[in-house]
C-alpha cells in the first residue's frame, strides 16, 4: 500500500485536473489528438468520456472517505481506473477513424552543418547554474561542521517540521540538480540532432520555423530546470542554513521559499514559451509537414506506432497530434521507456522508504 | 540552403538518388572542390536512412572520381579530373537515352526538351573545349 497510494494521489490529482479543464468544453476531449474538425460523433463520445471521468472520480472520492478499510481501497481504486482510463479508450477506438493524409514521397534533405547543443542552449544561463552550484556546495561544506545529527527533512503544512534524518540525505538535492542539469544537456543534444528532412515546397521556410522550435525547445527546458534547481539548492542551504544560524529560524520558511521559487521557476517558462511554440508547431502544420521524412511503412496500427529498425531516428513528429514519438524499432527507444516508467516508480519508492 | 531532393515513391534506390543528388551539388558549383560532404552518420540521421546506405552512395561517388575517401578524415570533392574524357561514358548514355525516349513519349515537343537540356548544362558550368585544365 505504501506505493501504492502516492500513486494513487497522483493519478486522482491528474484526472481531476484534466477534467475541469473540460467542464467548459466537455466536447472537445480529443480535439488535440484527432487534429481535425470535430463531427458530432466525436464531441457525443467526448461528452460521455468527460461524463463518465467526473462520475468515476467523483465515486472514487466518495468511497474512499465512506470506507477507509482495504475494500474501500480496491473499490475506489477501480473507479478511477474507469474514470482515466475510458476516455483513453475511447481513443483508442476513434484513431483508425482518423483519414491521415498520404506522406509525401518527395523530400528535400538539408545538408548543411546543424547548431548544436552549445549553440541552442544559453551558455551564461548554464554558467550560472553551475556557480550558483559551486556557491551552494561551498556554503554547505562550510555549514557542515556545525550541523546536528538530526536536522528537519519533512514539514506540515504549517511549515512545522514533522521528520527529522541525518544531513546527508540534503546531499540528495545536489543529486537531483546534477541529474537536471544533464537532463538538460541530453534534451539539447537530442533537439539539435533531429532530422533535417524538409517539404519539397517551401523548404526555406520550413527550414527556419523548425530551427526556431528546436530553440525554444531548448530554452523552455533550460530556464524550467534552471528553476527548479535554484529552488532545490535553496531548500538544501536553506534548511542547513537556519539549523545552524538560529534554532528559532524557521527551517519550514527555507522549504516554502525553496518550492516558491520551484513554482515560479517551473511555470514562468512555460507561461513565456508555450504559446509561442503552439504558434510555431501552426505553422510548421500549415505548411503540411508534420511527419515528413519518417518511412511510410514505420507506422503501425493505423500510425500509432512507429517500427523502423533501418530508421536512424530515436524521435521522430507523430502521425497522430502534436509533439513527438519514440522509433521502436531502436533498442534505445525500450531504454527511455524503461527509463521514464522505472525513474518516477524509484523516485515514489524511495520516497516512500523514508517517510 | 545546400540540399537534396529524395523521392521514396521512385523505383532509383535511396543510395543511388543520395548519390545523383550529391553529383548534382558538385556538377553546379555548390559544392566546390575541397569542400567536405557531411558525415556518413549526420547524413544517415538527416535522410532517415542506415550509414550504410550513405556509405555506399559515397563510395559510388568515389569510384567516380568526384569525392576522396580517406580513412579517418571527412569525404572531401575533388575538382573535375584535369583531362576531359574522350566519350561520354557508356552508362550516362544510356541513361540520358531512357530518360529522352521518356520525355519523346510523352509528346513534349523538340524545342522544349532542347532548352531544358540547356538550361540544366548552363547550371552544371559544363566545361567549354577552350578550358584546358580544370581548377585542380
Amino acid at each position: 500500500m505504501m506505493f501504492v497510494t502516492p500513486i494513487l494521489v497522483a493519478a486522482l490529482c491528474g484526472a481531476l485536473t484534466h477534467l475541469i479543464a473540460r467542464v467548459w468544453r466537455p466536447d472537445q476531449l480529443f480535439f488535440v489528438q484527432l487534429g481535425r474538425e470535430l463531427t458530432p460523433a466525436d464531441r457525443r463520445r467526448s461528452r460521455r468520456a468527460v461524463a463518465i471521468g467526473w462520475l468515476g472520480s467523483a465515486g472514487s472520492v466518495a468511497v474512499a472517505l465512506a470506507s477507509p478499510g482495504p475494500a474501500g481501497a480496491a473499490a475506489s481504486a477501480a473507479l478511477i481506473t474507469v474514470a482515466v482510463g475510458w476516455p483513453l479508450v475511447e481513443l483508442l477506438l476513434l484513431l483508425p477513424t482518423l483519414d491521415r493524409p498520404e506522406l509525401p514521397g518527395r523530400i528535400r534533405i538539408d545538408l548543411g552543418p546543424r547548431p548544436g547543443p552549445t549553440a541552442l542552449m544559453s551558455m551564461p544561463l548554464a554558467a550560472l547554474e553551475l556557480g550558483l552550484l559551486a556557491v551552494a556546495v561551498l556554503l554547505f561544506v562550510t555549514l557542515w561542521p556545525a550541523l546536528p545529527d538530526q536536522v528537519p527533512l519533512h514539514f506540515a503544512m504549517d511549515g512545522t517540521p514533522d521528520r527529522y534524518g541525518s544531513p546527508v540525505e540534503l546531499v540528495l538535492f545536489g543529486g537531483l540538480v546534477l541529474f537536471d542539469i544533464g537532463l538538460a544537456w541530453v534534451i539539447a543534444y537530442t533537439v539539435s540532432s533531429e532530422r533535417a528532412a524538409l517539404p519539397e515546397e517551401s523548404a526555406e521556410r520550413f527550414a527556419e520555423l523548425q530551427q526556431a522550435r528546436r530553440y525554444g525547445l531548448v530554452r523552455m527546458t533550460q530556464t524550467l530546470l534552471f528553476g527548479v534547481n535554484v529552488g532545490l539548492l535553496t531548500m538544501a542551504v536553506g534548511i542547513a542554513a537556519s539549523v545552524v544560524a538560529d534554532p528559532l529560524l524557521s527551517t519550514g520558511l527555507a522549504v516554502g521559499v525553496g518550492l516558491a521559487v520551484v513554482a515560479v521557476g517551473i511555470i514562468a517558462p512555460l507561461v513565456y514559451w508555450l504559446p509561442r511554440m503552439t504558434a510555431l508547431r501552426s505553422a510548421l502544420d500549415a505548411l503540411g509537414a508534420a511527419e515528413i521524412g519518417t518511412r511510410r511503412e514505420g507506422w503501425k496500427l493505423g500510425g500509432l506506432f512507429y517500427y523502423a529498425p533501418d530508421d536512424p531516428a530515436l524521435f521522430v513528429p507523430k502521425r497522430v497530434g502534436i509533439g513527438q514519438t519514440l522509433n521502436m524499432g531502436r533498442g534505445a527507444a525500450w531504454a527511455v521507456i524503461v527509463l521514464l516508467v522505472g525513474l518516477p516508480l524509484a523516485f515514489v519508492g524511495l520516497m516512500s522508504l523514508l517517510g | 540552403m545546400l540540399t537534396i531532393t529524395l523521392d521514396h515513391d521512385s523505383d532509383v534506390p535511396i543510395y543511388r538518388q543520395v548519390a545523383d543528388g550529391l553529383r548534382g551539388l558538385i556538377a553546379d558549383g555548390q559544392l566546390a572542390p575541397g569542400d567536405a560532404l557531411p558525415g556518413v552518420r549526420h547524413l544517415g540521421r538527416a535522410v532517415g536512412v542506415n550509414l550504410n546506405t550513405v556509405a555506399r552512395a559515397y563510395r559510388l561517388l568515389a569510384k567516380d572520381g568526384l569525392v576522396d575517401l580517406r580513412r579517418g578524415a571527412a569525404a572531401r570533392v575533388i575538382g573535375p579530373p584535369a583531362e576531359a574524357p574522350a566519350a561520354v561514358d557508356a552508362d550516362d548514355v544510356r541513361r540520358l537515352e531512357a530518360a529522352l525516349a521518356h520525355i519523346a513519349l510523352s509528346g513534349v515537343d523538340r524545342a522544349t526538351v532542347e532548352a531544358l537540356v540547356g538550361d540544366i548544362l548552363d547550371r552544371f558550368q559544363t566545361r567549354k573545349p577552350s578550358d584546358k585544365a580544370g581548377p585542380r
